[in-house]
């Protein structure tokens, strides 16, 4: 049998076991790993993955069952397995699950891919590699550095019973370089285009040129150098400007995952924890300052959080989250939804085959403003621009952060006076978002890819972007951490 | 399961297929029964299976990894292919360190037990039942999930070295919340499911929920602390994450590079790495096959060890202590079944001889700020309390802290006198409750933001 006949198996299965609702999904994954550190091949990986992921509902309670094998017979036992899991949860189950309408749909998607990264030869990714790396190696004072390149390729049918039937494939890669210089009593980091293995889009190989690696090698590593010997990141209440990942970051962590709708009904309460934007808030919150809009957008071609439809075969959308400073939207999932009586905004996704879809994040952008970065430092008196994260740590609630970046640039009477090093921050996040009182304009977008998003029980990790220029906050507490 | 006798099937048949001059082959897995509760009901009930064989091979020094998910016939000959091309095409790896010899790997008896693995959903169900009513039955709001599973590891290479170990796994872990803002926090992990004391832990957080409500906000600076093992468990986390893997100790980016056997910590400080110990129970062997002794990574508040795998023993010139992650393992070699060993001193008393400080169940999304400092921040969450003359007096909003852990395992004033199990990002680690002098508090969190 074919995968798109055996997720058919998977829901006539579940039906004629007395199942109300139930999807099944069939997933192939091919990943590539490739890293090369201090001039020495340090790992090539390569991952090849399948399975099919059955989820039903039966007397108004979910159970789910994933399996790795496509054989006819185990799959029949994944559904079995499923529907004993529902029933077993049904009877401590007080109000039946329902979910929002939804039309069937078959259709196919594609993510944009101009040149499939694994038919690039590996002897032509180690060369380039090589390349970059030896870069950050000249540079007189670095201790350390790598360079890497992550590509994935995702296959997946979802069949669920009502009809939908939507086959999608998505394409995308990565890369990303680090240079760090030690002595007896720091370490210091440089990366680009970002930390933790750099920047990540839905896109093919063609992406890696676009990065400009081997353009950036050197300045990074000088970079990492020069903060040995910088002077430290002074401390005390300051305007900041964050750009590039490190405004990604701070998207992600306060705006992002509070506006996930499941957070706010309680079913993350054990483990990522619940959200402050309560439902009384909805329509009735000052979130941030009038110029603050953020939105969740699926839709935007080669970003790594978007998709042709969720996990439950609800389309892509770009929906409001916060629009002039105020808060209007959560992200939600056909369940969820429906408990408001809303509907879904398609944000209901899995970690692979073997998990149930969660509400997840898509694209969550601040949508760019009129300013030209130049202007935002030339009329601060007194402030840091902050880029590249280090550190992160936020509460359950997603109010109270501190954030830790790779570098700072001190800004006296609006000019760059200077490195610091270990830049950090604190706030609480309404009051910080309304003392943004400045957005870049659209020459400096971009949406960076965040492929290591955890959530859930048992946790799953997906793939994200946050679209974001620059952007500058007030009277913000600096230097925490390294002044008590 | 995947029993011992087809593990080495696979084994062997993946050995005999590569035509490299050395192959590892590793095979990880297991099942997993989770049962997850929110708002006072079962929410989801899922049952996973997975296993991954990964083959390492080297011609030369030019080496590949490859893994897949499904490892019969055609599958396994695919992977062993998929690793040999990756290394074909590879450059030389100049670290590269030849597969270890034969030898006996030891398998730990008595770590697979059945009468876990064989636990139902509907047992589950049952169990959570009345925990559940009496949640309701109190005005409280429940969530967590109870877990069991089997795992695997099986580790051979060309040389002939082969290590099996089967294992079961059972936890649970419980958030009570109360109106008000008040909340409260359980976990434990076993292999054992008959450990697991689910109905007391929930009792006593189910009370602590409603002790939580309404938590007033202090001053941020220095207090004295006495952690719960739950709260524990993130500090010594970090305190093996930024010290003791060999690979940043000889690249000098840890806060012990440079000091074995210095007095860093409070003489009562002893951290140890050993799978054997039933707190911490896992495979006595790494994922190159080489078997796992006790090694003490801090002795009476000395640094004395880090970990090791067979390319970071090589270069730093000492042998391995069987710390090996998975391949490729880029971050190098970690310590994986940790304990703090435990004092003398009842939590209670802690709290009894406190005259002001602050209790705290556990910490949430702590991160590194400095490396080198060993400093690290997070949240306090699900209960936090001021101690006023020995007593727990109010509860207390969220407070942020910045400390560096250097400095808070030198301030120990009391360890508790019993260790509790728990998973880690690493692998388990198992730790005692403390009581911790001028631990740094920086900000207090807003609960509900107008």
């Amino acid at each position: 049998m074919n995968e798109k006949d055996l997720a058919q198996l998977a829901i006539d299965t579940a039906l004629q076991m007395g199942a109300s609702y139930a999807d099944a999904r069939v997933i192939r994954l091919r990943r590539e790993s490739i890293e090369v550190r201090n001039g020495n091949v340090n790992g090539i990986k390569q991952h090849l993955e399948m399975g099919i992921g059955v989820r039903v509902l039966y007397n108004g309670a979910w159970g789910f069952a994933g399996n790795p094998d496509l054989k006819k017979s185990k799959v029949e036992i994944a559904v079995q397995r499923a529907i004993s899991l529902a029933r077993d949860s049904a009877h401590l189950y007080h109000k039946p699950v329902v979910l929002a309408a939804r039309k069937p749909i078959i259709t196919t998607w594609k993510s944009p891919c101009l040149i499939d990264p694994f038919t690039v030869p590996l002897e032509r990714k180690l060369d380039e590699l090589f390349e970059i790396e030896a870069i950050l190696r000249s540079v007189k004072g670095v201790a350390l550095t790598d360079a890497n390149f992550d590509f994935w390729k995702e296959w997946q049918i979802f069949i669920n019973s009502e009809g939908s039937q939507i086959e999608q494939e998505m394409v995308q890669s990565g890369a990303g370089m680090s240079a760090t210089a030690v002595s007896e009593t720091d370490v210091q980091t440089r990366s680009f285009p970002a930390p933790f293995r750099g920047q990540f889009k839905s896109a093919g190989y063609e992406l890696i040129p676009t990065l400009k690696l081997r353009e950036s090698a050197n300045t990074i590593a000088e970079e990492a150098v020069q903060l040995l010997t910088a002077p430290v990141c002074p401390s005390g209440e300051k305007t900041i400007i964050l750009g590039g990942s490190q405004l990604a970051l701070q998207v992600h962590e306060s705006c992002g995952h509070p506006a996930e709708f499941d957070r706010v009904l309680g079913h993350e309460a054990d483990f990522a924890g619940t959200s402050f934007l309560t439902q009384d808030k909805l329509r009735n919150f000052q979130y941030g300052s009038e110029i603050v809009n953020l939105v969740a957008d699926a839709t935007i071609p080669g970003a790594l959080g978007s998709f042709g439809y969720d996990d439950e075969g609800t389309p892509a959308q770009k929906a409001d989250i916060v629009r002039n400073g105020k808060f209007v939207g959560y992200l939600t999932s056909r369940e969820t939804a429906e408990s408001w009586e809303m509907e879904s905004n398609g944000a209901m996704r899995a970690e692979g085959w073997n998990h149930t879809p969660i509400v997840r994040m898509s694209n969550i952008n601040l949508l760019p403003g009129d300013h030209d970065l130049e202007d935002m430092i030339g009329t601060t008196k007194d402030g840091i621009l902050i880029k590249d994260n280090r550190s992160w740590s936020i509460d359950d609630k997603r109010l109270n952060f501190q954030f830790g970046a790779e570098i700072g640039w001190e800004i006296k009477d609006g000019k760059i006076a200077g490195i610091v090093k270990n830049p950090t921050y604190a706030g609480i996040t309404p009051q910080f978002w309304r003392s943004c009182d400045a957005i870049a304009n659209e020459k400096y977008y971009d949406v960076w890819g965040t492929p290591n998003c955890g959530k859930g029980q048992p946790m799953q990790v997906a793939r994200v972007g946050h679209g974001v220029s620059y952007a500058r906050f007030n009277n913000v507490k600096v230097g925490v951490g390294y002044a008590e | 399961m995947l029993s011992k006798k087809k593990a080495r099937e696979i084994l062997e048949e993946a050995i005999r297929t590569s035509p490299a001059d050395e192959t590892e082959v590793i095979i990880n897995g297991g099942k997993t029964f989770s049962t997850r509760f929110t708002n006072n009901y079962i929410s989801q009930n899922g049952a996973q299976k997975e296993y991954d064989v990964t083959v390492r091979v080297a011609f030369g020094q030019q080496v590949g990894v490859a893994s897949c998910n499904i490892f019969d016939g055609d599958n396994l000959k695919q992977v062993v292919e998929n690793a040999c091309t990756a290394a074909r095409h590879s450059k030389p790896d100049l670290e590269w360190t030849p597969v270890l010899e034969a030898r006996d790997v030891p398998e730990l008896d008595e770590a697979y037990l059945k009468d876990t693995i064989d636990y139902t959903p509907e047992e589950k169900a049952e169990r959570l039942e009345p925990i559940l009513k009496r949640s309701i039955a109190r005005d409280l709001t429940s969530a967590g999930m109870l877990v069991n599973g089997d795992h695997m590891l099986t580790v051979m290479n060309s040389k002939g070295l082969f290590g099996y170990q089967a294992w079961t796994s059972a936890s649970f872990t419980y958030t009570a919340m109360a109106a008000h803002q008040g909340s409260a926090w359980a976990e434990y992990h076993s292999h054992d499911m008959a450990d697991l004391e689910i109905e007391s832990l929930a009792e006593q957080a189910m009370e602590r929920a409603l002790m939580a409500q309404n938590p007033v906000a202090i001053k941020p600076g220095a207090y004295t602390v006495v952690l719960a093992p739950t709260a524990v468990i993130e500090l010594v986390e970090y305190l093996n994450y930024l010290g003791f893997g060999g690979q940043g100790y000889h690249e000098s980016t840890t806060f012990t590079a440079g000091k074995i056997g210095e007095q860093l910590f409070h003489p009562g400080i002893n951290l140890i790495d050993d799978p054997s110990r039933r707190e911490v129970l896992g495979p006595s062997f790494d994922y190159e096959g080489h078997p796992k002794q006790r090694l003490a990574l801090i002795e009476n508040g000395v640094v004395r060890n880090v970990a090791y795998d067979r390319r970071t023993a090589q270069k730093a010139g000492v042998k391995s202590t069987g710390h090996a992650l998975m391949p490729p393992a880029t971050s190098g070699p970690f310590p994986t079944n940790i304990i703090l060993e435990a004092g003398t001193d009842r939590i209670e008393e802690m709290i009894a001889g406190t005259e002001r400080g602050i209790y705290v169940t556990r910490f949430w999304y702590s991160n590194v700020v400095d490396p080198k400092q060993a400093t690290i921040t997070g949240m306090t969450r699900d209960g936090t309390f001021l101690i006023e003359d020995g007593k727990l007096s109010k509860p207390l909003r969220n407070m942020r802290y910045n400390e560096s852990l250097v400095r808070a395992f030198s301030n120990v004033e009391a360890i508790g006198d019993r260790t509790y199990g728990f998973n880690g990002y690493f692998g388990k680690l198992a730790v005692p409750a403390l009581k911790i002098k001028d631990f740094i508090f920086s900000s207090v969190s807003e609960e509900s933001p107008s």
